[in-house]
């Protein structure tokens, strides 16, 4: 789903994000971690061809496209209907003035699902995140930041997404809802064969969910691998300061 | 346009009206809408029809029968204060309309885009300001030749520049929210972006300036009247009510005082609704 070599990102002179190897199947959960301004969201974004007035080179090929060669609206098509981003706060990803269903409707049309299967789609992924779907007469306002990111999932469901990119999708909820989040996404990978790259500086998390990990240092891959292998006998020091870190 | 707003965006309106809780602004909104009743239903409601001449009355002062007087020929003044709201108040909604118009849409494109587009937009609206907006209006109202579309347009064109100024800042700060990022990740098309998820955001302080504004609208088209250039007879028009009775004021009083009070109660509940709005929309007020 995902084919990623030796990718870089450079604004000015200054290289923000090097990863030489990056591969997601089906099915399967990637993670980057790494502290802040180690290039992870960056990595994430050129995968969706979004980091403005960056030059970015190398082998980028998301669902069968390439993303650095695609035409802007090519790129447009599997934005949201085929990769979705799950954002670090959700309902600041929520634009204040919409009611949920109406965000969710338009995002449907734009991507060509037809009126009459409107309602039974938005019902299906309301349910399959687990949100009542009266939820969608809200305002962004007017949920709380677990049922919003559960509402981001529910969004990317109902478009059919075959990849979930998510940057630090648990970082800004309180541990109870972390954990209904990270059971959503566990069950549509399992369930659905969704692919998911997860960015995280959380290596709790990333131990509970990812098949393999990446760990990024100043733009740098440091260390890559099975995430139970890496996890448990980090070979780079960086990988075992992060694990240091761990309360 | 006085000063520019906050940087209070993308709080939505029907978050921010019930937070109007100053009463200096609801008085405010009452009056505008008692002015707003009584401009509209003139017709039906004013004593008299609004040019019916009656010269032996000129000039008579306040009575059961005329309770603002009347005119230098005769005219109930209540009659012709309650028609000249009609006109001042389209004027002033027709020039907030036409030049908002203008200018939000200018300023969230240039805001949104930034770039070559927004320095060529900004330039524009950086011309038209160097100009002092009442000089222009007169000047453009004399080439046009007076009435009250002359007003309209002639205020227009001096006032848009400032809502593209007030729009673009806005909308540049709204272009770098989640919600846009997350409308792009979507694969949401710029103009889309701009219409459903800029605009509406970038509209609250848009609308409260507007309110602040209006008064200032009034006062100009009052002051282009004044001029010469704005409304003319037999219009009523709060301003050239003003201007024809200015020399009146020692000897008959009433013939310059109550226009001139429309025109400034009028102006005062614009700019206390617009105060109110504003206050309900300090970002450090707003309940999260």
């Amino acid at each position: 789903m995902i084919e990623v070599r030796d990718l870089q990102v450079r604004y000015g002179e200054r290289t923000v994000a090097r990863v030489p190897e990056l591969d997601v199947r089906e099915g399967e959960c990637v993670a980057i971690v790494g502290e802040s301004g180690s290039g992870k969201s960056t990595t994430l974004l050129s995968l969706l061809g979004l980091t403005e007035g960056a030059h970015v080179s190398g082998h980028v090929r998301v669902c069968g496209v390439d993303v650095l060669q695609a035409a802007p609206r090519r790129l447009r098509e599997i934005r949201g209907a085929r990769v979705a981003l799950v954002m670090q706060s959700p309902q600041a990803a929520l634009s204040p003035a919409t009611r949920l269903g109406t965000l969710m409707r338009r995002a449907l049309k734009l991507h060509g699902v037809g009126g009459g299967r409107i309602e039974q789609v938005m019902r299906d992924a309301m349910e399959t995140v687990m949100l009542e779907h009266r939820i969608l007469r809200r305002y962004p306002h007017e949920i709380s930041g677990g049922q919003a990111q559960r509402f981001a999932i529910a969004l990317a469901i109902a478009l059919g997404a075959e990849v979930i990119l998510a940057d630090e999708p648990t970082s800004a909820l309180d541990v109870t809802v972390q954990a209904e989040v990270v059971g959503v996404l566990r069950r549509l990978r399992e369930e659905r064969g969704l692919a998911l790259l997860l960015v995280s500086h959380d290596l709790a998390l990333v131990s509970t969910i990812a098949d393999r990990v990446l760990v990024m240092k100043d733009g740098e891959v440091v260390e890559a691998g099975e995430a139970a292998v890496v996890l448990a006998e980090p070979s780079h020091p960086y990988t075992r300061e992060l694990l240091e870190a761990l309360p | 346009m006085r000063g520019a707003l906050g940087p209070a965006v993308d709080v939505p309106l029907r978050r921010t009206l019930p937070r109007i809780t100053d009463r200096l602004a609801l008085l405010g909104a009452v009056l505008i809408v008692l002015i707003t009743l009584a401009a509209v239903l003139a017709p039906w409601l004013a004593p008299y029809p609004a040019d019916r001449l009656d010269p032996v009355l000129g000039l008579s002062p306040p009575s059961a029968e005329h309770w603002f007087g009347t005119d230098s020929l005769g005219r109930d003044l209540l009659t012709r204060v309650m028609h000249g709201g009609r006109t001042s108040l389209i004027i002033a909604v027709a020039t907030l309309a036409l030049s908002a118009g203008v200018g939000v849409t200018l300023g969230v494109v240039a805001g949104y885009a930034g770039g070559w587009i927004r320095d060529v937009i900004m330039r524009i609206t950086d011309v038209f300001l160097a100009f002092p907006a009442l000089l222009l209006s007169v000047a453009l109202a004399v080439v046009l030749g007076p009435s009250v579309t002359t007003v309209i347009v002639a205020i227009a064109v001096t006032w848009w520049p400032w809502y593209a100024r007030l729009a673009a800042s806005t909308a540049a700060s709204i272009a770098t929210r989640g919600y846009v990022d997350a409308a792009r990740c979507l694969g949401v098309p710029a103009p889309l972006i701009i219409l459903r998820h800029v605009l509406p955001n970038a509209l609250t302080p848009v609308l409260v300036q507007i309110s602040l504004d209006a008064g200032g609208v009034i006062l100009i088209a009052a002051a282009l009247s004044y001029l010469g250039v704005g409304a003319q007879e037999p219009t009523a028009e709060w301003g050239l009510m003003v201007v024809q009775s200015q020399t009146l004021f020692t000897t008959n009083w009433w013939a310059v005082t109550f226009p001139g009070l429309a025109i400034l109660v009028t102006a005062f509940a614009f700019n206390v609704l617009g105060e109110g709005l504003r206050g309900a929309l300090d970002p450090r007020s707003v309940r999260t």
